[in-house]
């Protein structure tokens, strides 16, 4: 290992140890594991129903029957992860606040960057390491439910379509309250703008006034959910049908938009004294 | 991970396993009924089971129903016109009226469970209308949940165990 990885490797060891020590991974994997297990036990059971009259038509019967099981399975993916991305919609914000943004505030930034650690390599630790925690969590939490109590019915394709789209939302969701926390400088700002400006998007969102690409570009998950899941009760259901242009295209300028806002953080905050 | 924290981690994981093996789930709940126009006409409702849900069914007005679950192979010959005496039952009850108790349905999988006023009796009963109230619920502790996490309990008692093994080596 060359002494620029090892370098980069210390630094998101002390950013894991400094920053989430024992339990809080372990903490959040159990949460999840618990939230998705849940949400699967209390899966809805309306429209899982055949009707086979007298003389009934083989053809007909069969594709309500593919379509029974396709809703089930697809409900069941969807339910393994949704529930555990409203609780990173409120953990990811805190989470920043309180090892980001508070840090400006108790002088941790300040012994950090006195360390041969660039400002920008810091900020990028700080983000990459909260990413990968959470996406990594809510994703095993939810595979886990789903392998307990729904297994081998599961297809991965459909899994995938919108596991890609929730984790370019929660890049998207930590590149923005990232942003915040750099112009603020202060934890409760960072918290109360970051839950205020992700919860505020997701009230406003059915408002029909929005146009559905807002919706596309900053909740990618609910677009991919619609495609995959349309049914009342989903939380993309207002958004009437959904193409998977239409998903691509969100997840494009979510990725972009993350890009941008991040990078943004990075020259604001090279450019603070601290 | 430091073996200090592994075993620590194994047994939170260990016991948010065993309180999720616990948790009851329905997976079916039909309150109020539904309808059956004709006689020999089925209702089928798709059910992902562990092998022995509950089973809990009362059917009003004093009638009878029959109850057939298959697996969804099965059910998909029964729907191409197998009768329903050829193809495999996973579990039946014939002309009841209510019931209570596990469905054996011998493993883990997709069934259908269908409802008919079709009987194998002699005696032919003609309903137009039926109701009744069905419901399924997974049993309780779930295998998978709770053996995945008495394996993580063993293997953070078993580490433990090696750590004061180790401890005491020191001390002496």
């Amino acid at each position: 290992m060359s002494e620029n990885q090892t370098r980069k490797f210390s630094t998101h060891r002390l950013e894991i140890n400094m920053s989430y020590p024992f339990p809080t991974i372990v903490g959040l994997l159990s949460l999840f594991i618990f939230v998705a297990s849940i949400s699967l036990l209390n899966l809805p059971d309306f429209d899982l129903d055949i009707y086979l009259p007298i003389g009934w038509e083989p053809i007909v019967v069969g594709e309500e029957l593919a379509r029974v099981i396709r809703t089930l399975t697809t409900r069941a993916a969807v339910a393994s992860i949704l529930n555990s991305f409203y609780i990173s919609l409120l953990l990811i914000p805190l989470l920043i606040a309180f090892n980001f943004a508070l840090s400006f505030s108790n002088g941790q930034i300040r012994t950090l960057v006195s360390y041969p650690i660039e400002k920008r390599d810091l900020l990028l630790v700080k983000s990459g390491v909260l990413f990968i925690l959470i996406v990594a969590t809510v994703t095993l939490g939810g595979v886990f439910g789903l392998v307990f109590f729904y297994p081998f019915t599961i297809d991965v394709v459909v899994l995938g379509q919108f596991l890609v789209p929730l984790w370019i939302t929660i890049f998207l969701m930590i590149a923005s309250c990232m942003f915040i926390a750099v112009l603020s400088r202060s934890a409760p700002v960072t918290a109360v703008g970051g839950i205020g400006v992700w919860f505020g998007i997701y009230v406003l969102l059915p408002l029909q006034s929005i146009p559905s690409f807002i919706v596309n570009i900053l909740y990618p998950i609910f677009s991919a959910m619609n495609y995959v899941n349309h049914e009342p009760g989903s939380p993309g259901y207002f958004l009437g049908t959904t193409s998977i242009n239409d998903v691509l295209l969100g997840c494009g300028a979510a990725l972009a938009l993350g890009a941008l806002l991040l990078y943004l953080s990075v020259l604001v905050f090279r450019r603070l004294e601290v | 991970m430091e073996r200090e924290h592994l075993w620590k981690s194994l047994f939170v994981l260990g016991i948010v396993l065993v309180m999720i093996s616990f948790s009851k789930g329905t997976l079916l709940s039909e309150r109020g009924g539904i309808l059956i126009y004709e006689n020999s006409a089925y209702r089928g409702y798709l059910l992902h089971c562990s092998e022995e849900p509950y089973l809990t069914l009362d059917v009003q007005q004093d009638k009878l129903v029959s109850l057939y679950v298959m697996t969804t192979e099965e059910s998909s010959r029964f729907i191409d016109g197998i009768p329903i005496e050829n193809v495999s039952i996973a579990f039946s009850l014939v002309n009841i009226s209510e019931y209570s108790g596990l469905m054996n349905l011998g493993g883990q999988g997709l069934y259908i469970l269908y409802v008919t006023t079709f009987n194998q009796s002699e005696s032919s009963i003609e309903y137009d209308y039926l109701t009744y109230e069905l419901m399924v619920s997974r049993e309780v502790p779930h295998f998978w949940a709770i053996t995945t996490g008495l394996i993580f309990l063993a293997l953070g008692s078993l580490l433990l165990y090696l750590r004061i093994l180790e401890s005491r080596r020191v001390k002496v």
